[in-house]
């Protein structure tokens, strides 16, 4: 009887749990935990999530990544290398302590001293000095014209004087214009924020927003379906993409990411040098079935570096139908056959033996083994290694690979997507890829201001590119949000931005 | 006893030493370069050399070695890398809730297996002893991830009695506050993860205590003490069992040690933020200072583990002496 009492006592300890609150509180699931709040040094995805929220850019990218006002109220290059800034007046950060042209150049200066080490600093080396002009007034002075520029300046501004004196602390103690202010972190686990009271655009509707890191993807969907999150976004499960499509307890966005997972060819292997061989490889993948057996739709067949949805999308690009008998004649020109009947394709007495590689994820391995059967039934000596990321990246970076799937993500610019890939000596351009007029494009698509004018540069690379295949493009990724219908006026964005919570607000 | 207890602590010295060294080397044999990780994929090689520098990963091997080994000696673990903290701060951090975690996953192998295995026992040969001994092969064979998911599908989802990941308040700070209501809140979270986490351990205790138990159930003395007319309650729990004892608190020792060390997919799955995904994620980062830092720290406590299982043998068994 007392065991009896004791755990009667223990149930109703279990049962009082769940404490309402009257505030309205939006719980988020993300799948890392952000690296630090300093938008400066933002590298990973969680990180961009956060400066969102707890900062202001120049600009702000909507959902087709056009920039438009935001801390900024207009711009205007006055020349080709100057970059003239009107700022918004009476907006202070979190502090109290009012925003300025001070701040923005204490942003941008510090971002571009190598010394900081920002990890994005590559995208920002063209800026050579940022000036006050007034309180109100910034100029950005480039050593070069660069086009893709306003792509970067939705960067948080942080305040000069707080962030000087924080050091490198300011990272888990962020100060911003933003929406939301951080109350608590408690590192690999929860991210408190509240409204911003003197929020320029108006207080938000949301009081406070709870983060928590759930790194398996299922159980961050779990937690969804469940009503312990209110909001989760990719990466999930494509398998749970497709069984939740429709549904009505939850509202279920897909659209296209700004990203590709590709396989990137080692141009310095011999086997790969010839053309004729990549060309057959292109005949191989079987982009459609991908797309639609093993991502469930979710990401999209790969056509080129320029992704569907943005402004510089074509289609005008080299595409490879799945053919394998087009594939078996390609290597066939290029002298491959299988002279000792051991069902393996050789030339000169050295057999076609490829190795696919990729990093330890479920999907991307599963693409690598639908490919080894494929390539396989025409004679290619195929074996597949996913390795856990650091030896795999470390493997890639040094040249150490044949062919290995990998993705690019956050393309928000076309230059983005191939200046550092394609150009020869490109510090990404892991495969030793080289073409002169590339080259010669590249920097023309930098400096080219015109939109039509550089769209049909970037056109002209991707005709390029995809016909010389230093990359096959597999897919296009595609990006979800899922969350409970009460929340309304979330603004999907295909950079993957929360920024629209600003004005979103839960129905109760 | 105690000087016994003291030479054992003494040859902590040399694990510790050992395994910094090991950890030291085999994280710069294995391919994968933090300085690379750092700076990112649209990192330049020139910020990689810059990283690399002030790292101190420019230096040669054996020089990083001294240096290391002259701060952990002044008691300095260096900061971590990607989250610029001490590392000695980020285990402070987060050895609480892996503590918490391991504390209820023995209590409830204790709690649940040797009952089990003690009913398995005395009946041995009938369909419950069958039970029991098919439940501890689930068990054993069960892969954690496996049964967490199901877990969190048939408790969170499908039954909404209990929250799907998370410390929540956490039980030892609710504890601290004297507030009930948090404590039944805590432990309404930390159910799950720690059953999951316990799973292995119940199933190995079970058959342990089952097996142990029906060796020396089968004993002259256990005979004698029958002869005698002791309760068969009496013969089973106070003549047997505490001969059985032995082999069970060796085997409950090594669990805690793996609990306390090895509850990273647990830790995982249910979003706990414990000692375990710190270590996971710095190794995923090659992030030196903490993944040494911590699996330093994680060796010391097992050793201590171990000792104390050493030391309780003489409590169990009177004829155990130390010198």
């Amino acid at each position: 009887m007392r065991y009896l009492k004791f755990g009667l006592a223990a149930l109703l300890l279990l049962a009082i749990g769940a404490a309402a609150s009257a505030q309205t509180v939006l719980r988020a699931g993300l799948d890392v935990d952000a690296g630090t709040m300093d938008p400066r040094q933002a590298r990973d995805t969680s990180a961009a999530r956060m400066q969102e929220l707890i900062f202001n850019g120049l600009v702000t990218l909507d959902a087709n990544q056009v920039p438009q006002p935001d801390l900024a109220t207009s711009w205007e290059f006055v020349s080709p290398t100057e970059l003239v800034f009107q700022l918004r007046e009476g907006v202070v950060f979190h502090d109290g302590s009012p925003f300025d042209a001070e701040d923005v150049v204490y942003t941008y200066t510090t971002l571009v001293d190598p010394d900081f080490g920002a990890p994005r600093r590559s995208l920002y080396t063209p800026i050579q000095e940022v000036v006050a002009d007034g309180p109100y007034q910034v100029r950005f002075v480039l050593s070069q014209p660069y086009a893709p520029l306003l792509q970067y300046l939705d960067m948080g501004i942080v305040p000069s004087d707080a962030a000087e004196a924080a050091g490198a602390a300011f990272g888990d103690q962020p100060i911003g214009t933003g929406p939301f202010r951080l109350v608590s972190w408690e590192r690999g686990a929860t991210i408190r924020l509240a409204a911003n009271d003197d929020y320029f655009k108006g207080r938000p509707n949301i009081d406070e927003i709870v983060i928590s890191v759930i790194p398996d993807n299922n159980v961050r969907l779990i937690a969804l379906e469940s009503g312990d999150l209110d909001l989760i976004h990719s990466p999930v499960p494509p398998q749970d993409l497709a069984r939740l499509r429709g549904s009505t307890a939850l509202a279920v966005h897909e659209t296209t990411a700004l990203g590709y997972t590709y396989l990137n060819l080692n141009l310095e292997d011999p086997l790969l040098q010839d053309v004729r061989v990549r060309k057959a490889l292109a005949h191989l993948t079987d982009r459609d079935t991908i797309s639609e057996v093993l991502f469930y739709g979710m990401d999209t067949p790969g056509t080129s570096f320029l992704l569907p949805g943005t402004f510089y999308y074509t289609d005008d690009v080299t595409t490879y139908e799945y053919d394998p008998e087009r594939a078996a004649q390609l290597l066939a020109e290029a002298g491959w056959s299988d002279s000792d009947g051991d069902g393996i394709l050789d030339k000169d007495g050295r057999p076609l033996r490829i190795e696919l590689t990729t990093n330890v994820d479920p999907n991307r391995e599963q693409v690598l083994e639908f490919l080894q059967g494929e390539w396989r039934q025409v004679g290619i000596d195929v074996s597949v290694r996913a390795y856990e990321w650091p030896s795999f990246i470390a493997d890639v970076m040094a040249g150490n690979y044949q062919i290995s799937l990998i993705g690019w993500l956050l393309l928000n610019d076309p230059d983005r997507a191939s200046y550092l890939q394609f150009r020869t000596g490109g510090d990404s351009n892991y495969g030793r890829y080289s073409n002169a007029r590339v080259d010669e494009l590249l920097e023309a698509g930098r400096a080219e201001t015109d939109p039509e004018a550089r769209k049909a540069v970037y056109a002209e690379i991707a005709r390029i590119i995809t016909d010389e295949l230093p990359y096959i493009f597999v897919v296009n990724q595609g990006y979800v949000v899922m969350h409970d219908p009460a929340l309304e006026g979330f603004v999907v964005n295909p950079s993957g931005s929360w920024k629209s919570l600003e004005s979103a607000r839960l129905a109760n | 006893m105690v000087q016994y207890a003291a030479r054992r602590l003494l040859m902590f010295v040399p694990v510790v030493l050992g395994v910094l060294t090991i950890v030291f080397v085999v994280l710069r044999l294995v391919p994968g370069d933090p300085a690379a990780i750092f700076v990112g994929p649209e990192g330049t090689a020139e910020d990689r050399r810059r990283v690399t520098e002030a790292l101190g990963l420019d230096k040669p091997i054996p020089v990083q070695y001294g240096i290391y080994l002259l701060r952990v000696a002044q008691g300095d673990f260096g900061r971590s890398i990607f989250l610029r903290t001490e590392v000695s701060k980020l285990i402070r951090d987060t050895f609480p809730a892996t503590l918490e975690l391991a504390l209820l996953a023995m209590l409830l192998t204790v709690v649940i297996a040797v009952p089990l295995g003690i009913v398995a026992a005395t009946r041995a040969n009938t369909p419950v002893d069958l039970a029991v001994t098919v439940l501890a092969l689930l068990g054993v064979s069960m892969p954690i991830f496996w049964f967490g998911v199901l877990a969190i599908l048939v408790f969170s989802l499908e039954l909404g009695w209990l929250p799907s990941f998370g410390r929540g308040p956490g039980l030892f700070p609710a504890l601290r506050s004297g507030d009930l209501a948090l404590v039944g809140q805590a432990l309404r979270y930390a159910l799950l993860p720690s059953l999951t986490l316990a799973v292995t351990s119940i199933a190995l205790v079970a058959r342990l205590v089952r097996s142990s138990l029906l060796e020396i159930l089968g004993l002259d003395y256990v005979r004698t003490a029958r002869a005698k007319g002791a309760s068969e309650r009496r013969v089973v729990l106070k003549h047997a069992f505490r001969n059985a004892l032995l082999s069970v608190v060796t085997v409950l020792g090594l669990q805690f040690g793996t609990l306390l060390g090895g509850a990273v997919v647990t830790e995982v799955i249910f979003a706990w933020p414990g000692l375990g995904r710190l270590i996971v994620n710095a190794i995923n980062q090659r992030d030196y200072p903490l993944i040494q830092g911590s699996v330093v720290f994680v060796a010391v406590l097992i050793s201590l583990v171990n000792l104390l299982v050493d030391l309780s043998y003489a409590w169990i068994n009177p004829k155990i002496r130390y010198g």
